[in-house]
């Protein structure tokens, strides 16, 4: 072939190339079953923690809130509802949204399950 | 050169095509991690996530709220819900539990209202009447619904779901239907052998539709017990239960949190096959 050829053939394979990542990435990307809580996007572990914060806000219990929190990752309960605070705030979410999951923060950063060292 | 044409373009199209999805979809897929929405959850998981819906919708008493989030998960929110609560009281799980799942049910059967919604002064756009809300209703952010459905994108190009409502706390909706008391609509007795001494109790919502997940008091001297709604679809479909009775025991049914009540159950007796045996009672209620 002569080198024009090769030039357009190269040419070709990149174009392919890109139009197969747009498609197996954006088109028609894999689809994932079976995810756990820790692999939800941002906003909805946002969400999520807010449901905690809401129920907290019920049931006084921060055992149980910081059993449900450890769902969304291996950080410390605390961390993870501040991380949902910090994400509440920056995205415009209501100022009473933000209230509970301030309570819950806080009420978090206080706890100590028991059995853990004083 | 001129015999092959322009097929080598062609050819070159075809493989980068190959070596571009083998690489988006094997060496390098879109990374799950951050990117996953409560729909590709485990089954286990979204019933923690039903439950903990309808913890906060005990809570907060957001409808909208807790409908949106239940149209994240997959399947139709209703069934799910009454399949969760079936299954937990076939595991025995805490009262508590039941209850939640089972209030969070009934009251997602009251159609949403056309009425404004309002709070703290601000008046917000009540969610369609439809019965599985979409992310773009009064609750969340309009352009959420696209990025809720994808499953999985490449980059996190999607608008946050972000919740707009403002709900008064620890207050219940002003919606007096969810907890509107149920009307006898039909009392029978009947003898069938196979079915000696049960009382079957159908309920139906406002709108004629089965009620699912209503708790039921049955109340005897010395005794109750309290069962709900749809635990067997198979027999009566989602608004039937059923109740064994004794002969001669008097029984007391309630409803609706004590604002349906009914005495003097009592079996009827019938005979034939060969000797007497207590006979049903068939009773349907709607809420008006």
């Amino acid at each position: 072939m002569s080198p024009q050829r090769w030039f357009f053939f190269l040419l070709s394979i990149l174009a392919g190339i890109g139009l197969g990542l747009f498609y197996g990435w954006k088109i028609n990307p894999v689809q994932f079953v079976d995810t756990a809580p820790n692999n939800l996007r941002p906003d909805f572990r946002a969400d999520y923690a807010l449901m905690i914060a809401e129920t907290y806000q019920l049931e006084q219990n921060p055992q149980s809130a910081a059993r449900r929190l450890a769902l969304l990752g291996a950080q410390p309960p605390a961390e993870i509802a501040a991380s949902a605070l910090q994400f509440a705030r920056s995205n415009g979410y209501d100022e009473q949204d933000i209230q509970l999951l301030q309570k819950l923060t806080l009420a978090l950063q206080v706890f100590a399950p028991a059995g853990s060292a004083p | 050169m001129n015999k092959s044409g322009h097929w080598y373009l062609l050819t070159g199209l075809m493989l980068g095509l190959g070596l571009g999805l083998l690489y988006a979809w094997w060496i390098a897929p879109v990374n799950v991690q951050d990117n996953a929405a409560p729909a590709s959850l485990r089954a286990d998981f979204q019933d923690e996530y039903r439950l903990l819906t309808a913890s906060a919708y005990a809570a907060n008493g957001n409808l909208a709220r807790a409908r949106a989030r239940l149209t994240l998960l997959s399947g139709d929110p209703l069934t799910a819900l009454a399949e969760q609560t079936r299954r937990l009281m076939a595991a025995n799980a805490p009262a508590e539990s039941v209850r939640l799942l089972a209030a969070l049910a009934q009251a997602l059967q009251v159609p949403p209202t056309a009425a404004p919604l309002t709070s703290g002064g601000a008046t917000l756009a009540a969610p369609a009447a439809q019965p599985a809300a979409t992310l773009d209703d009064a609750a969340f952010a309009p352009p959420v619904t696209q990025a809720a459905t994808q499953a999985v994108s490449a980059s996190p190009t999607f608008p946050p779901f972000i919740l707009q409502t403002a709900t008064p706390r620890l207050q219940r909706a002003p919606s007096a239907t969810p907890g509107a008391p149920f009307a006898l609509l039909e009392q029978t007795s009947f003898c069938a052998p196979e079915r000696p001494g049960l009382l079957e109790i159908i309920l139906r919502n406002a709108a004629g539709d089965p009620a699912v997940g209503v708790s039921i008091t049955i109340i005897w001297p010395g005794g109750e017990e309290t069962f709900f709604t749809g635990l067997k679809p198979d027999l009566g479909g989602n608004g039937y239960a059923d109740f064994v009775m004794t002969p001669g025991v008097d029984y007391s049914l309630q409803l609706s949190e004590n604002a349906t009540r009914l005495t003097g159950l009592l079996t009827p007796d019938c005979s034939g096959g060969g000797g007497l045996y207590p006979g049903g009672i068939h009773l349907e209620f709607q809420q008006p």
